[in-house]
């Protein structure tokens, strides 16, 4: 009396959270993983490998014989480079993680400027010890990779770099490919981390079913959606043109951060259809896989079409539009791999497990 | 009160769509309502339509009370003595809630002060008239404690510093005067959300400050290989020593304590977990309790779907309670029992001197029991 009428009130609302998951399916969550880790894991890492050789060339070619010719080449290298990671960067899990590579690699976001005073203090002390790889690698991450490179190459004296910056900068790309050869040459390891992933087992700490290494691979899509669009767009992009803040978005000096967009959406899409997570689902789910290629393609088409640097794009009624567009669609793929091809999958994550604090 | 309870009976699907009001369940009226304060459990919640709220539940699964918040709620804190809740936005929120016991009305809702967010949890002095909230000074890059007068409508009366980077959670000293704050470490920014920006360097830390005049009286720091174990959650036993969990932010094939103890006397004991895997406490910890007894300490392992139980004095590890997405832990008083919630919208205790089975309720299909909740 005193508690059904409301109780069954509250029942008529479970609809929404109350979809069937789709059965368990082992052998398809297997071939998923095995397709991610061949198609897509492994070409992405060693592509990133040498990229980060080809910024180390770059910078020694130009710091040999500086001009117009290598600092083009430059300039093109350090893209390439900062493409590359984006083909990675989501990948947060397993040789990514170890040693702080990830940190290394780019340290992002860093809104209070730490990297910065860091960078600028060993410039002005002269400090040694970051011209040589072997010190700069147990120095401060932000010393390190391509967020100090950014600057190196980028900041205040970025265009003609004198010759510490120069032995600066070279130490910071050797190092760099160093990490980069690191984490290829894990995942390409026939008896490495990708087989623990592909091959789960009773006795892996962390991989026992096929089920769980699925689950890795889905939170590294869901959790790199999530980084594209609240850590590199949404702060950038603000409410409004008064609340944008274009200085808090990745390789802006470098002129590059509408191309880390597209290029961690191209990734994800890429990621996305390599693993085929959507390609062998029940009927009811079938729609999934079409309309996750619908939005990456969409996402991919508006920051295709951004045009101006993203310091003016944030101010520009069209070039706003298109980012704005770009938020939502980015939303939709957000609650399609979270909610819908989580359940389609049967990834039974709780509401605490998924995401707790 | 009385004509919130008569709406509540009333309540439907419209009503519960529309409003931000308290959904009573008509408890008031009730002979049961004499004993408002007792033997309830409060729980922030996602409820059944989607939304975050607030839901007050008896032990044998009968609803009080459900009522949306603001947003997402991270920890409810009770003062029994003013005969309400306060909950706290879950980080990086802004919004403290002041709920009715009685009924579930939302009396008042607060927000941070301007520069700072909330980071989920607080706690009430002795007489439940001051409270300590745990709250990023995201400029300064620093962890404070907000004071505020719940006497005077909860005005902002102070602030002190949690000697540390990241105060999560936090409890009251045994004596009264201390607050007891577990530092996990981790630098966000509300430009970046949950984004953590130093995992490279981040250094957690147990603090514990006097609460009148905010002077560190002790500090843990684990040791260097240690430090990227957030320590995240904490409770006082009943001896004052300080029990805590852990997140733990490195590679997750590694194998490292998880909870801990930390005496009045500076001993410090990090438990055992000698049969568990990485899988099945996923490293990371997202609740701890000690029993009324003193002698249990579980720890919950809601990405893993476990609890861990120790045995305090014997140092040993009782097992693993299997809970699917569990999180939220308290202990009964008077009892060993300890109360365990999770997101299929299961509560109920276990009794370790006796078995680790769990018995549970489910007070309504679709609830979902956020991290934490509060037993009284």
């Amino acid at each position: 009396m005193r508690v059904l009428p409301t109780v069954l009130a509250l029942a008529l609302l479970a609809a929404p959270f109350s979809a069937t998951p789709a059965a368990a399916d082992p052998a398809r969550d297997a071939a998923i993983v095995a397709r991610a880790v061949t198609d897509y894991i492994r070409p992405a890492t060693e592509r990133f490998a040498r990229d980060t050789h080809g910024l180390d060339d770059a910078v020694e070619g130009f710091c040999a014989a500086p001009g117009g010719d290598t600092r083009a080449a430059l300039d093109a290298a350090f893209r390439g480079a900062v493409e590359g990671w984006s083909g990675i960067q989501f990948l947060r899990f397993g040789p990514l993680v170890e040693e702080h590579r990830l940190e290394r690699i780019a340290f992002w976001p860093d809104p209070k400027g730490i990297g910065l005073r860091q960078l600028r203090r060993a410039l002005a002390d002269r400090d040694a010890t970051v011209t040589d790889p072997g010190q700069l690698a147990g120095k401060s991450v932000a010393l390190q990779g391509l967020t100090a490179l950014e600057y190196l190459l980028y900041g205040d004296g970025g265009d003609q770099l004198d010759a510490f910056r120069c032995a600066f900068a070279t130490a910071a790309a050797g190092s760099l490919a160093a990490v980069a050869d690191a984490i290829a040459g894990e995942w390409a390891a026939p008896d490495g981390f990708a087989q623990r992933l592909i091959r789960p087992g009773s006795d892996d700490p962390v991989y026992r079913t096929p089920a769980e290494s699925l689950a890795e691979l889905h939170r590294a899509l869901t959790t790199g959606l999530q980084v594209t669009r609240d850590q590199k767009l949404k702060p950038v992009l603000g409410d409004t043109p008064d609340t944008a803040k274009p200085f808090l978005a990745p390789f802006r000096r470098a002129g590059l951060s509408v191309a880390v967009l597209a290029a961690d959406l191209s990734a994800l899409g890429a990621f996305t259809a390599a693993a085929g997570f959507a390609r062998d689902l029940p009927d009811e789910y079938r729609w999934l896989d079409n309309s996750l290629a619908f939005e990456f393609g969409n996402a991919v088409r508006a920051v295709g079409s951004v045009e101006l640097p993203i310091d003016e794009a944030v101010y520009d009624q069209t070039a706003r539009g298109r980012l704005e567009y770009l938020f939502v669609v980015l939303g939709n793929l957000q609650t399609m791999t979270r909610q819908d091809l989580a359940t389609a999958l049967d990834l039974k994550g709780g509401f605490n497990a998924l995401d707790g604090d | 009160m009385r004509s919130t309870a008569t709406e509540g009976r009333r309540i439907n699907r419209r009503a519960l769509l529309r409003g931000a009001a308290a959904i009573a369940f008509g408890a008031v009226l009730g002979p049961r309502a004499s004993g408002a304060a007792t033997r309830l459990l409060v729980s922030t919640a996602r409820l059944p339509d989607g939304r975050f709220g607030l839901v007050a539940v008896e032990p044998d699964g009968a609803v009080r009370f459900a009522t949306p918040l603001p947003g997402r709620g991270h920890e409810p804190v009770v003062a029994a003595g003013r005969g309400e809740v306060v909950v706290m936005a879950r980080r990086p929120g802004r919004f403290l809630a002041v709920v009715a016991l009685a009924d579930g009305n939302l009396r008042r809702t607060l927000s941070a002060p301007a520069g700072r967010h909330f980071y989920g949890h607080a706690v009430f002095g002795p007489d439940h008239r001051l409270l300590y909230t745990t709250e990023n000074d995201y400029d300064g890059g620093r962890g404070v404690i907000g004071v505020w007068d719940a006497a005077a409508g909860y005005a902002r009366v102070g602030e002190l510093d949690a000697h540390g980077i990241g105060p999560h959670d936090l409890a009251l000293g045994a004596d009264g005067r201390t607050l007891a704050i577990a530092n996990g470490g981790l630098l966000t920014h509300p430009d970046f959300g949950r984004a953590k920006l130093n995992l490279a360097s981040m250094q957690p830390c147990l603090s514990v400050i006097d609460r009148r005049t905010g002077a560190l009286l002790r500090r843990l720091v684990l040791p260097q290989e240690l430090h990227q174990l957030g320590i995240r959650h904490l409770c006082i036993a009943r001896d004052g020593s300080v029990g805590f969990g852990m997140q733990y932010e490195g590679p997750q094939s590694d194998t490292v304590p998880l909870a801990g103890t930390w005496a009045v006397d500076g001993t410090v004991v990090l438990l055992p977990l000698p049969d568990a895997t990485p899988a099945e406490t996923r490293n990371y910890v997202g609740d701890v309790a000690v029993d009324a007894t003193g002698r249990y300490l579980a720890a919950s392992f809601p990405r893993g779907g476990k609890v861990g139980v120790w045995d305090l004095p014997a140092g040993r590890c009782l097992g693993l309670v299997p809970a699917f997405d569990a999180c939220g832990l308290a202990a009964e008083s008077g009892t060993s029992r300890l109360w365990i919630s999770d997101g299929a919208g299961e509560i109920g205790p276990i009794d370790p001197g006796r078995s680790l089975a769990r018995s549970v309720v489910t007070p309504i299909a679709g609830l979902a029991f956020d991290n934490h909740f509060a037993r009284i």
